[in-house]
């Protein structure tokens, strides 16, 4: 398992394993609720109109960030869906 | 608009939520015989617990106005054990025959096993040959698929089954299509985060249709709110649904099912076929 690019501080006193029980249903509720809420616009008038809506292109880079298996990816998401620096 | 539960376990919550759901203009509630939280240790608790849901949850409810009606049976997650289940089937008729039972239920299965089908098929029986109404509930996460796709099949294999007098709970995306296309009714459940939210629920509803669907809170001693059937009420609203649509969803369709029971005393404000009329998957300005 690749381990995140920011070493922790505090580490966990809960193992990987037990994190993984106590999050799971969270994580896969979480995921539900963003596949039906892209499934609603993408049924609804004038779908082909955001289509092309840069926030869509924001949450599929995202959710490449997540898929991708390594760590920091809330920064990285956060960081992706940010306004550069000036 | 008046609402009905058709999915709750008052005996897991508190008067304040009975009062709550008055107040969120609630008029009735049904109460599936279920597990405890823990296996019961004798088949005399079932029959505690079947007493307690026939008489004293009713007198509880009609203190804030609410009917209250339940369904008996030996629930999926005790039903490994055939020689228990059989001790509690066995009395089982004796609560059919209260005046605030409307069946069988809920029945179903837990983790898909051969004994849980046998108790399933058994019951299925009692029913039958009782001309009572069914309440299916559907197994929890990955196990949902599967055993619902069981129980569909054991009773459109069987025959003689009335798919307009069962009911399959706990309904999500993936199993609505095979209830449906068996003729059977589906309620969904909304539950935190193992379930449906209020939003799914909705979506299923325009995907679907209102036909034949009803929604529930399901609400027990988990976490839990008898409110989230109105956070769907209000989801509905939110996105522009008429008043008349919404109200056959949490009215009008809970009589239409459990109607079909004669101790049921809520009526529908209009029959089904004007309420279904044209509403399942267009949005009107009415």
């Amino acid at each position: 398992m690749p381990k995140g690019d920011t070493p922790p501080v505090l580490p966990s006193p809960l193992s990987a394993r037990e994190l993984l029980d106590m999050h799971f249903l969270d994580m896969r509720s979480a995921l539900l609720e963003t596949a039906a809420a892209w499934d609603r616009i993408e049924r609804a008038a004038g779908a082909d109109q955001v289509a092309a809506d840069p926030r869509l292109a924001n949450l599929r880079a995202a959710l490449e960030i997540i898929a991708r298996g390594r760590g920091d990816r809330a920064a990285r998401i956060l960081t992706a869906l940010s306004d550069p620096p000036l | 608009m008046k609402v009905i539960e058709p999915h709750i376990h008052m005996i897991a919550r508190t008067t304040q939520d009975y009062e709550r759901m008055a107040r969120m203009h609630t008029v009735a509630c049904c109460e599936p015989a279920f597990w405890a939280g823990y296996d019961r240790t004798s088949a005399r608790a079932f029959h505690d617990y079947f007493t307690h849901i026939t008489k004293f949850e009713p007198t509880r409810a009609a203190q804030y106005q609410i009917q209250h009606y339940a369904w008996i049976c030996i629930n999926p997650k005790e039903a490994d054990d055939l020689a228990l289940a059989r001790e509690v089937i066995a009395f089982i008729p004796e609560f059919l025959d209260k005046p605030t039972v409307l069946g069988i239920g809920e029945i179903g299965l837990n983790r898909n096993t051969k004994n849980e089908m046998t108790v399933f098929q058994e019951q299925v029986e009692l029913a039958l040959a009782r001309n009572e109404l069914i309440w299916i509930h559907t197994p929890h996460l990955k196990d949902k698929l599967r055993g619902t796709r069981m129980m569909i099949d054991y009773l459109k294999g069987r025959g003689g089954v009335d798919p307009e007098r069962v009911c399959f709970d706990h309904a999500e995306e993936h199993t609505l299509g095979m209830i449906r296309d068996a003729g059977f009714w589906a309620a969904m459940t909304i539950y935190p985060i193992t379930k449906n939210s209020p939003g799914r629920v909705v979506d299923a509803l325009e995907i679907w249709g209102i036909d034949r669907m009803l929604v529930d809170a399901s609400g027990d001693w988990g976490p839990s709110d008898p409110g989230t059937l109105h956070d769907a009420i209000f989801e509905m609203r939110r996105r522009g649904h008429p008043e008349a649509r919404i109200e056959t969803v949490f009215y009008n369709n809970p009589c239409y099912f459990l109607g079909q029971c004669p101790k049921f005393k809520p009526a529908p404000l209009l029959p089904r076929e004007q309420a279904w009329s044209g509403a399942a998957r267009t949005r009107d300005s009415a």
